[in-house]
């Protein structure tokens, strides 16, 4: 029964992706609908970064804390990641990478808990420093990777990848202790605190699992662009947006599927927007303006829905006063 | 017979640097007079900026100038504007100012803080003179501040990589831009790639100009993607603008997919081309236009040390490095020669020095700047 309920509310979930399919079918049937499996292979593999990054973003976000600094940092690890492979290649790439971002996402998450600001103004603090470390990291370096670096881009491995960050993801959201007092610190502070959950932990466990993810996705894109060159000031912040983008998505279909797959599907949805404006010719210029548009219906659809849900609960209270007032 | 009169353009520059000198006095008996040259830094490490960068370094140190750098906040004329009010702060007595980064929107009120600060100054990576419009040639045009602008033939290079990939076969190609708010003018790269689709009967089927995708590899790699499923029929891409960014992801993309007839032609050099060459993936390369900064630091050097060369603003044609086949810039790559003028060279244009030097020999100087220019000066046997 369990199993045929989540199947059901996994099919909902898919129901955004699949609209935007069906469109941009309608509009190009032959890249969407009659071209054979490559343009889902494409959609699949284009949204794997996002994905990662969205997964590393959403528990910051649960405890309250909107971190644009990902995007840069990700970027900052792929720029240590061609250094450790012009070092000693693929293997201390791939493991130093990770390391690396282990280490600096503890320093991250002891900086921002020490400053205590759950304001935006940090996270974009942030980027910049994290953009001037990468810049500074990348001076007179050769920041390209040979072919023999590549091979994490391809299949199998970019679906492990997926799939293994994924399963960590879902541990660690479902199974794992932190992942309940997270939501509960994002729920109420003020409650979690009494209830003897340290905020200070959480958010520093929440900023660390997002750098580690942000480590990955560097190895995974470095791995598909084969070079990277570091992006000053805010440059980085279209990525992260994106990034949010996966996660709006997965708060809108989150009655019907957990935030692991929505946020892949908000990552897939993504990509299907991004190659279908591609090839309606539409002006990739205004690219960006159409995703945000598709975020802004999003976002104003569950406003409003929750409004209703929440006016719907108030007169339903409101009735059972009323009622209990006058069998009083 | 191109390459021919290219080596002997070099050759030609090669004596005339080498004649100057011999009228000349020694460079050290000349005491040069110190000054601030600003500039704007915007600390990215890509294939064009570093170089640019270095020669200009190189040529203020080598003209006994100081260097003041400032890095804008972004890329919008108004982060420009600030930066430049930055520049003026510091005391700075000429400045080099990228014009593509303050556009027709930005140009009038850069002049005229210029103007008013008394600061030399002049435009690379830009338009002719004529072309800076009314505005700004209300406050520039008389004014002895102004040392004029250096601009490439933007149209020649993009329809030469045009013309590249149709003599590979590739005439369906897909196009990577520069916002197309930086291509207005006719002398621009899509006036040129527009130019050689008519002529060569070539196609453009897909355009992507998202500066949020053409500025890393993996939208590069994503880009490319994106336009072999939307339109399989693609032969090819040019490469307008951005190019340092975006291609290692393509070449990634393009070798992985083992499609040994699809061509890449572009402007802008990136790092490691010599493997997207070797690859067969690009087969034409124009770039190395970092000279502006270092023409307008001469200018200025020798304006500060009481020789102007010019005594009104004027246009000069700058120069690209047009590489036309794998062998080029595999050639090109292995001379890594960055510093395109050495000191030697350089104070030879300063009238102190070089009493010989002026702006006839200054401007055939900037034309005759080439890859067999270079050969000629740096490489000869």
């Amino acid at each position: 029964m369990k199993i045929l309920k989540q199947a059901k509310g996994l099919l909902y979930g898919l129901l955004i992706p699949f609209i935007v399919y069906i469109f941009f079918g309608v509009l190009r049937p032959r890249v969407f609908l009659t071209g054979g499996l490559s343009t889902l292979y494409t959609i699949l593999v284009q949204s794997i970064t996002t994905c990662i990054l969205g997964w590393g973003m959403h528990f910051s976000m649960t405890v309250g804390s909107l971190d644009f600094s990902i995007a840069a940092e990700m970027i900052m690890y792929e720029i240590i990641a061609t250094i450790f492979y012009h070092m000693g290649g693929f293997l201390p790439m791939v493991l130093g990478t990770i390391a690396c971002s282990f280490l600096f996402g503890m320093v991250k998450a002891f900086v921002k808990e020490l400053i205590a600001v759950k304001s935006m103004v940090l996270g974009l603090a942030l980027t910049y420093i994290i953009a001037s470390i990468g810049e500074v990291l990348s001076t007179n370096r050769n920041t390209v990777i040979g072919t023999d670096a590549t091979m994490l881009a391809g299949p199998p491995f970019n679906f492990i990848i997926l799939i293994g960050t994924g399963l960590v993801m879902w541990y660690l959201l479902s199974r794992s202790r932190f992942g309940a007092h997270a939501r509960a610190v994002g729920g109420n502070a003020v409650l979690a605190k009494s209830a003897g959950i340290n905020e200070h932990v959480i958010g520093f466990e929440a900023s660390m699992v997002g750098s580690v993810f942000a480590g990955i996705a560097a190895v995974f894109t470095l791995s598909r662009g084969a070079g990277v060159t570091a992006q000053n000031g805010l440059a980085s912040i279209g990525s992260a947006f994106s990034a949010l983008m996966c996660v709006f998505i997965a708060m809108f279909i989150g009655k019907y599927v957990s935030a692991t797959v929505g946020i892949y599907i908000g990552a897939v949805t993504m990509s299907i927007i991004s190659i279908g404006l591609v090839s309606i010719g539409f002006d990739s210029e205004l690219n960006s303006t159409v995703t945000s548009a598709f975020l802004l219906i999003l976002m104003t659809y569950t406003i409003l829905t929750e409004t209703r849900l929440a006016d719907k609960v108030r007169r339903e209270v409101a009735a059972a006063r009323i009622r209990k007032d006058s069998s009083n | 017979m191109k390459k021919m009169r290219k080596v002997l353009a070099g050759l030609l520059t090669g004596a005339m640097v080498l004649s100057m000198a011999a009228f000349t006095a020694s460079a050290e008996d000349v005491e040069l007079v110190n000054f601030k040259m600003g500039y704007f830094d915007t600390g990215s490490q890509d294939g064009t900026t570093v170089p640019l960068r270095n020669n200009l370094v190189a040529a203020i140190e080598s003209l006994g100038a100081e260097g003041v750098s400032v890095q804008p906040a972004g890329n919008t004329p108004d982060d420009y504007l600030d930066a430049l009010d930055t520049l003026i702060s510091q005391g700075v007595d000429a400045i080099a100012l990228p014009w593509v980064s303050f556009m027709f929107a930005g140009t009038p009120a850069a002049v005229k803080k210029c103007e008013d600060a008394g600061v030399y100054y002049g435009f690379y990576w830009g338009v002719d003179v004529e072309t800076l419009g009314e505005d700004t040639l209300a406050f520039c045009q008389d004014s002895d501040h102004f040392m004029g602008c250096f601009y490439q033939q933007e149209n020649d290079a993009a329809y030469a990589a045009m013309e590249t990939l149709h003599n590979y076969g590739c005439d369906k190609v897909g196009y990577i831009g520069l916002a197309a708010s930086n291509e207005l003018q006719e002398n621009s790269r899509d006036y040129g790639v527009l130019k050689a689709c008519e002529d060569f009967g070539m196609e453009i089927l897909v355009e992507q100009r998202d500066q949020n995708v053409t500025t890393t590899a993996e939208g590069g790699a994503t880009t490319v993607e994106n336009f072999l499923t939307a339109y399989p029929e693609m032969q090819g891409i040019v490469i307008a603008g951005n190019t340092q960014f975006v291609m290692p992801g393509i070449d990634q993309v393009i070798t992985s997919k083992g499609l040994t007839d699809f061509k890449v032609a572009a402007i802008d050099f990136p790092d490691a081309m010599e493997t997207y060459a070797q690859d067969g993936v690009l087969v034409y390369d124009a770039g190395a236009h970092v000279t502006g900064p270092v023409y307008l630091t001469i200018l200025a050097a020798n304006a500060m040390n009481g020789t102007p060369l010019i005594t009104k603003g004027q246009s000069f044609n700058q120069q690209y490095i047009k590489l036309t086949s794998s062998e080029e810039i595999e050639q090109w790559v292995s001379i890594a020669d960055e510093i395109v003028y050495n000191t030697d060279e350089l104070l030879q244009c300063l009238q102190v020095v070089n009493p010989e030097f002026d702006v006839e020999a200054f401007d055939e100087m900037v034309r005759n700047y080439s890859y067999a220019d270079i050969m000629a000066r740096h490489h000869a046997e």
